[in-house]
């Protein structure tokens, strides 16, 4: 096991065209980072300076990291991580009703 | 393209309007009703959903179909001026309407939370406009009595005209799905809305245009859900303003409408009322104000029951526009981000989003 990354659309180039990946435990930072030696580029899009982008969502069973401890926020095996544009479409609002 | 010259032209025989009675309209009514078509993964279940939107309506809500009769007949008796209580959309319609019929327009409207957009469309067309230390109920209680002791003419949906003209909507349903809807969602506040399309769904069954009645579904929010809980209550609280009411004109009504059709009102939370006004704008392209999102946030909460079966048409009436409460969109949404004028500041900025 290990933790489930989905990968939308527009990063998918970087990952091969895959939209899901799998990472290595530990806090969201470590795991991007960890995701960018196997897919160069991928934590440039992500992250800038340690810090999640602005226009960029990053979700943990659906439940949002930034009302958590964002970039620090604890991920597990069997964890899943979703990687989501904040941009009319991109699904910044298609949580499931708060599920 | 067939022209359209108002609800009271469209609907007359359906209307307690004479060749007498002048009619005084805007061109309400003639509403798009939108198919759903990106919310199939917010939802448990394959229905098919449709908004009304009765935010293209020409003062912004669904009030203007009530209101254009409301006002045709108090220029019929005589009326010099109309007068209402409000938590917004009754007076920005009321006020545009006397507007058109060049009669005056007292509003009371409560103190504390008022959508700006509203209240500037009441100013604007002139009216005069009143804010009650007090709640809703108290500026409705007022309005009541004044209407005891002087000749104006009261335009609440205590007015019987007002729900005669908002049944028209459920015509428009029928004549636009071509047959009734299995279930009608309605966000309930003062509860003259879903009395109106109950009476408006039933009627056309009796004249043979449709053979089948929806249930008829309200929604209230959970700060303010008399109806629900069966008492009034004294401090209703919602970021809902328009459906802000603590002891509704139209209660009986609503329970009425709930009963007969076979349907239920119960109550959403306000964290359920914003999630379903962000994705019908996000997802929908469509603009309400966040009373009408009560209507998704109740789909949402009942498919997650099961409550639907599949295939069943839904259709959710959004009351207003959301650009009469873009204080509440701003707040949720932050302030726009700032960049450099340079293409590569905003390249940056879109990384990871749309680079």
């Amino acid at each position: 096991m290990a933790v489930k990354v989905k990968i939308p659309v527009p990063l998918q180039r970087l990952t091969g065209g895959r939209e899901e990946v799998e990472g290595t435990p530990g806090t969201i930072i470590s795991l991007i980072n960890d995701l960018d030696q196997k897919y160069p580029g991928l934590a440039e899009r992500i992250s800038e300076g340690g810090k999640i982008r602005r226009f960029v969502n990053v979700y943990v069973n659906e439940e949002d990291v930034r009302f958590m401890k964002n970039e620090e926020t604890e991920v597990k095996d069997g964890d899943e991580v979703s990687i989501v544009p904040a941009i009319a479409g991109g699904g910044v609002f298609c949580k499931k009703g708060g599920r | 393209m067939q022209p359209w010259y108002g609800l009271i032209n469209q609907y007359r025989d359906f209307l307690p309007v004479s060749g007498e009675t002048p009619v005084i309209t805007l061109n309400e009514g003639n509403t798009p009703l939108i198919r759903a078509s990106r919310l199939n993964e917010v939802l448990d279940e394959e229905i098919n959903l449709y908004f009304k939107y009765e935010g293209s309506n020409p003062s912004g809500s669904f009030k203007d179909r009530g209101m254009t009769l409301a006002i045709s007949k108090a220029v019929e008796d005589g009326s010099r001026a109309v007068i209402c209580a409000s938590t917004g959309n009754t007076s920005a319609s009321a006020s545009a309407y006397s507007a058109k019929a060049g009669i005056g327009a007292i509003v009371l409207i409560p103190e504390g939370k008022i959508a700006l957009g509203k209240l500037a469309q009441a100013l604007i067309h002139g009216a005069m406009v009143l804010q009650v230390e007090g709640n809703f109920d108290d500026a409705l209680r007022i309005v009541k009595e004044l209407v005891e002791r002087h000749p104006f003419a009261l335009v609440n949906s205590l007015n019987p005209f007002r729900i005669e003209g908002q049944k028209t909507a459920a015509f428009e349903i029928c004549d636009q799905l071509g047959a009734a809807p299995d279930y009608h969602v309605l966000p309930v506040g003062n509860a003259g809305n879903i009395t109106a399309y109950w009476k408006g769904y039933r009627e056309y069954r009796d004249a043979g245009r449709i053979n089948s009645l929806p249930k008829m579904l309200g929604f209230q929010a959970a700060g303010a859900a008399p109806i629900v809980t069966g008492r009034p209550v004294e401090r209703p609280e919602t970021v809902a303003t328009a459906i802000r009411i603590g002891n509704p004109a139209s209660w009986k009504g609503a329970l009425a409408a709930r009963d007969e059709s076979g349907g239920l009102i119960e109550s959403v939370t306000d964290e359920e009322i914003i999630n379903a006004y962000k994705l019908i704008a996000s997802r929908e392209g469509i603009f309400c104000e966040p009373a009408s999102a009560a209507t998704l946030a109740g789909v949402i909460k009942l498919s997650k029951r099961k409550f639907f079966s599949k295939g069943d048409t839904v259709v959710c009436t959004l009351t207003g526009n959301g650009l009469k409460d873009s204080d509440s969109a701003l707040q949720l949404s932050g302030p726009p981000v700032k960049v450099r004028a340079e293409i590569t500041a905003v390249e940056e900025l879109l990384k990871g989003c749309c680079l």
